[in-house]
């Protein structure tokens, strides 16, 4: 056998693999968004209708534009959940004793399932009996009702919208510290000391050393978190479904919801389409920051 | 949620936060491994165990394979090749959802397993993860069993994998947790509850979530769902906080 053969056979597979499970799917997906298909018909009957799907989806369909609001809102945990990180990493990385023990606590969230965290949340969000709303009554404050249909800015953001992006900061805080902490020692222990020994508190050690030495970590942690944070699913769909009326809908949601409940695929593809444009140009503009802030490893 | 499965219904609708249960209920988990009924708590851990192993395990040879043919050999169209899986991390799963969709009915692959590991044979993610590793390998070492008359697959056999096993071990942790903890995927996909992943399952608690009658046994069902995975992550937990705190972020 010719040796500049043996790549391309090690590699059919995985041909294989990509043209049919992902460049198929993408192409075709492109065709049925210019589709009316419905199923149960057959797809040879369904009829080509241009960008018909698009210009719904962009001018008519306003529960598309509040999804896509309430997507951007959400991905908005992301920076307090990084600052939050951050400072329980500073704090870890001053102790000496338990710093494992902790860090495996606080990696926890990270690997639960988001199903189940859900359930836990649901209960903490309890109208009558959860935690939250027994605790605000015991500072003699209104309880919340956190899943009905409330405001915390009219008509724009929802409060059920909130009470996820408190779940996702709780879940995803042990991330942040994990990578913080390890950030946290790569700093050489002689900047910290040289410092101190010409005079610089501590303020001044964080703010002109451990700021700056960590600004491409923090970038990197907020960057690479927004395309999946847009891409939010199972937080909404296990703590609002949606609901109520449809105020905490995200994109996938309305994506799955295209494909279980009403089957319009020509529509929800384009609908994907879009929402991939969109995370696209989002990812394209973060590669620029990165770039500018000196990244070179994305 | 553990001390929740210890209490009484009336102790759940209580004013007053127990953090630790005056009269331990005990029985509640014996009560919540049964009260999941479509499918069995047991059968749904089951089920996950399968689908998550098979997947990882397909997985990781796999893509181990393509990162050391991208790697260790030069050929044309390799580089495009690396483009196309640098390309695939930045397209959003739910692009495709809606086309996978179909493609799995028309392969008859719809509400069976085969939808859910397949798919996840080859992924953008261990490939480049594998690629970056073993670019490490020296070349001399390869070279040398080359001489000796070792095959290319042999190579890739015996020599590429053995030397991997930490960078395979990283990887696949994490991709053992991802898998577990997959929603979107499986829900769409799976429609028999007989072969419901756990999170499925879980899932179908959810109309009784407002009950205080049911509350404890949720709670008891959600601890034998996530326990497995609390104890993997506290005995490996070295491995995969390493591997995870590098690319794996954007992904989750």
């Amino acid at each position: 056998m010719k040796r500049s053969l043996i790549p391309y056979i090690f590699l059919i597979p995985f041909f294989l693999h990509v043209a049919v499970l992902s460049i198929f799917p993408l192409g075709f997906g492109v065709y049925m968004s210019f589709t009316d298909y419905v199923p149960p018909r057959a797809f040879s009957e369904a009829h080509f209708i241009g960008l018909q799907n698009y210009v719904k989806a962009l001018t008519q369909d306003e529960l598309f534009i509040v999804s896509i609001k309430n997507a951007f809102i959400y991905v908005l945990y992301e920076p307090i959940c990084i600052l939050i990180g951050f400072f329980f990493a500073l704090v870890l990385n001053t102790a000496i004793k338990g710093r494992s023990i902790f860090r495996t606590i606080f990696f926890i969230p990270v690997i639960t399932s988001t199903v189940a965290i859900s359930f836990v949340w649901l209960w903490l969000y309890n109208y009558q009996f959860g935690p939250i709303n027994i605790f605000l009554k015991s500072l003699g404050l209104r309880p919340l009702n956190w899943m009905g249909y409330e405001f915390i800015i009219p008509g724009f953001f929802p409060l059920p919208l909130l009470a996820i992006m408190l779940m996702s900061t709780w879940q995803y805080i042990g991330l942040n510290v994990i990578i913080f902490l390890a950030g946290l020692q790569s700093i050489p222990k002689e900047y910290h000391e040289a410092a101190r020994i010409s005079g610089a508190g501590t303020w001044h050690s964080f703010r002109h050393i451990t700021a700056p030495l960590l600004k491409p970590t923090i970038l990197f942690c907020a960057i690479t978190a927004t395309a999946g944070s847009l891409q939010v699913f199972t937080e909404v769909y296990m703590i609002t479904r949606g609901g109520p009326t449809q105020i905490t809908y995200v994109p996938v949601l309305m994506i799955y919801d295209h494909i279980m409940r009403y089957q319009n695929f020509g529509y929800g593809a384009a609908l994907s389409y879009i929402f991939f444009l969109i995370i696209l140009a989002v990812s394209l503009i973060e590669i620029r920051i990165l770039r500018r802030g000196g990244m070179v490893y994305y | 949620m553990f001390a929740n499965t210890l209490k009484t219904p009336q102790e759940i609708q209580s004013p007053f936060i127990q953090w630790i249960p005056r009269n331990p209920r005990w029985d509640n988990f014996i009560r919540a491994w049964n009260f999941v009924k479509t499918p069995p708590i047991w059968k749904a851990l089951l089920n996950s165990t399968i689908i998550t192993l098979s997947s990882v395990a397909l997985q990781l040879l796999s893509s181990s394979l393509v990162g050391y043919v991208l790697a260790k050999h030069k050929f044309r169209g390799s580089n495009t090749i690396f483009m196309w899986i640098l390309a695939q991390l930045m397209i959003p799963s739910a692009t495709s959802l809606i086309p996978m969709y179909l493609l799995m009915n028309w392969f008859g692959w719809y509400n069976t397993w085969f939808s859910l590991i397949i798919p996840a044979a080859f992924s953008a993610y261990t490939i480049f993860l594998m690629r970056q590793f073993i670019i490490t390998i020296p070349d001399d070492i390869l070279d040398a069993a080359r001489l000796s008359g070792c095959s290319e697959f042999g190579l890739y056999w015996r020599m590429i994998l053995p030397l991997s096993k930490p960078a395979l071990a990283a990887i696949g942790l994490i991709n053992f947790v991802w898998i577990w903890n997959d929603f979107l995927w499986p829900v769409v996909m799976l429609k028999d509850p007989n072969l419901f992943t756990i999170q499925v399952a879980l899932n179908g608690l959810w109309d009784i979530r407002e009950g205080y009658n049911w509350i404890p046994l949720v709670a008891g069902a959600i601890t034998y769902a996530t326990v497995p995975l609390i104890i993997l992550t506290v005995i490996t937990q070295k491995y995969l906080i390493k591997g995870w705190t590098g690319l794996s972020y954007a992904k989750r």
